[in-house]
């Protein structure tokens, strides 16, 4: 029974597990993508010296506003080329496609700030000589309620899971503990505490837990591994640079931890049901 | 040392297990408690040791009333009470000197005594030679006096035996006797409940008799 369960919990245990770890990731790569938040302010080909420096003064005013750096429409182009992408297709166009822009860097202290980014991004689409302003809204937006979306699912997975490594295991220790319900008796006649009869069977619950906490995370290392090995653990994708992470050593530990814990409570419901039988 | 006043137990309405017992127990005595089957032996000595509660009356151990003692307490008093069963209730998968070892180890006793202080019991009751072996690979002799080792490591004030040797043949049983004879000679005060009559005439003691729950008779065996 003791195996059984300790494998049932682990194999229980490796599915939210799996999603936690993909949660962490996705939230790095948020976190990553906060601190890069740039606006890129493209302008109208129109726009003339003035209207480019009376931006540039505008933009420079506003309190969320880091540095700012100006490419003109050759340099986008050369850049764009030096990026080695379909030049053909570019040498075929008439004149210069690449509007010349600012890339706006945000302070720290509003990159969370949706609204405020929001905000200073319509602002800056009414002013003259301004053709568009891109950040990356819908995406961050999406990424946040897809990381908020993935904690619910999780958290509800992880109770649903929690109660049911707490049921494993308070069902292995009450049968452990009918097992040896004689030896138990003995004890008590000689003299044996509560406390004494039954810590062996909270260390047992908690033992329980670590050990398939442990093993589920070995098995959650070994499916991170062969992810890793078949798509590239570190690299771009659409323009968003990323790395992926095994759990870092604290959290492995807190894992063992809740394992433990979980194991532990499990085996105290038991106890505290057979004594009220 | 021990005594009760006017003690009785009912397991069922009406009908009391134990009726009414007055009985004073000095310290070092060596008593036997006799009468036939339902007489209430065993009762008796699971109300001084609290494996059972009195509904009437009182049991004082050293001025103390264990009727009324709270059940956290319970423990401690049974550290300081040596009890051997008639099943002996070893633990069948700890060896003999780990079953020994256990009543120590309740008692919160350091390692190093245990160690010292079960090799010497084991020696008193001449199962050295056993200390290694598992419960179920002994003769019924051999497993009470494992059982005897347990109760007197701790050198309680008082042994309880209940039928001690009531799965042994005549020889195995006054072998069993000698030995708590030899315990009770160090001061230990003995309550054993038997109804082994050779026993009884072997070895003359003070003997109470039980008879349907109430006292008989008080005085010498004959």
């Amino acid at each position: 029974m003791t195996v059984v369960s300790t494998t049932a919990i682990s194999i229980s245990l490796i599915f939210p597990g799996f999603l936690f770890l993909f949660y962490d990731n996705l939230e790095m790569l948020v976190q990553s993508l906060r601190g890069n938040i740039q606006l890129m302010v493209y302008l109208e080909d129109r726009a003339t010296d003035a209207d480019v420096s009376s931006l540039r003064e505008k933009i420079q005013a506003e309190r969320g506003v880091a540095e700012i750096a100006f490419t003109g429409k050759e340099k986008a182009q050369e850049e764009f080329r030096r990026m080695g992408i379909d030049n053909v297709i570019l040498d075929q166009l008439e004149g210069n496609p690449f509007p010349a822009s600012f890339a706006v860097t945000i302070r720290p202290q509003v990159q969370e700030d949706e609204r405020y980014l929001s905000e200073l991004a319509d602002r800056l689409r009414k002013t003259k000589g301004v053709e568009d302003v891109h950040y990356g809204a819908e995406w961050l937006s999406f990424l946040n309620l897809f990381l908020k979306k993935i904690r619910a699912i999780g958290a509800a997975i992880g109770l649903l899971l929690g109660v049911t490594v707490i049921t494993l295991i308070a069902l292995t220790i009450r049968l452990n503990y009918y097992a040896r319900q004689g030896e138990m008796e003995i004890l008590r006649l000689i003299g044996a505490s509560r406390a004494f009869i039954r810590l062996p069977y909270l260390l047992e619950g908690g033992f329980l837990g670590g050990i398939a906490s442990a093993a589920s995370l070995l098995i959650l290392k070994g499916i991170y591994g062969y992810i890793e090995g078949h798509f590239a653990g570190s690299g771009s994708w659409m323009g968003i640079s990323y790395q992926l992470r095994f759990f870092p050593a604290s959290i492995s530990v807190l894992l063992l931890v809740g394992g433990s814990t979980l194991g532990a409570l499990g085996s105290l419901i038991s106890l505290v049901l057979v004594d009220h039988e | 040392m021990i005594q009760l006043f006017h003690v009785t137990k009912y397991y069922e309405v009406n009908r009391p297990a134990l009726q009414d017992i007055n009985l004073q127990i000095e310290k070092g005595e060596f008593l036997y408690i006799t009468g036939g089957s339902g007489a209430g032996k065993s009762t008796l000595l699971k109300l001084i040791y609290c494996d059972e509660r009195a509904d009437e009356g009182q049991i004082l151990i050293g001025g103390r009333n264990v009727a009324r003692l709270r059940p956290s307490h319970v423990p401690y008093l049974r550290r300081n009470i040596g009890v051997i069963f008639q099943d002996f209730k070893l633990i069948p998968r700890k060896r003999v000197y780990e079953n020994v070892a256990l009543a120590m180890k309740i008692a919160a006793v350091p390692p190093r005594e245990i160690k010292k202080r079960v090799g010497e019991v084991l020696e008193q009751v001449g199962l050295v030679q056993k200390r290694d072996a598992y419960p179920l690979q002994l003769s019924g002799g051999e497993q009470q006096r494992v059982c005897i080792a347990r109760a007197v490591v701790n050198r309680p004030s008082i042994v309880l035996a209940d039928e001690p040797t009531g799965n042994l043949d005549l020889e195995l049983s006054l072998e069993v006797f000698n030995m708590l004879r030899d315990i009770n000679t160090g001061g230990t005060t003995m309550l054993i409940a038997t109804h082994n009559r050779e026993v009884l005439k072997r070895m003359p003691r003070r003997m109470v008799a039980l008879q349907q729950g109430k006292i008989v008779s008080d005085g010498w065996t004959a």
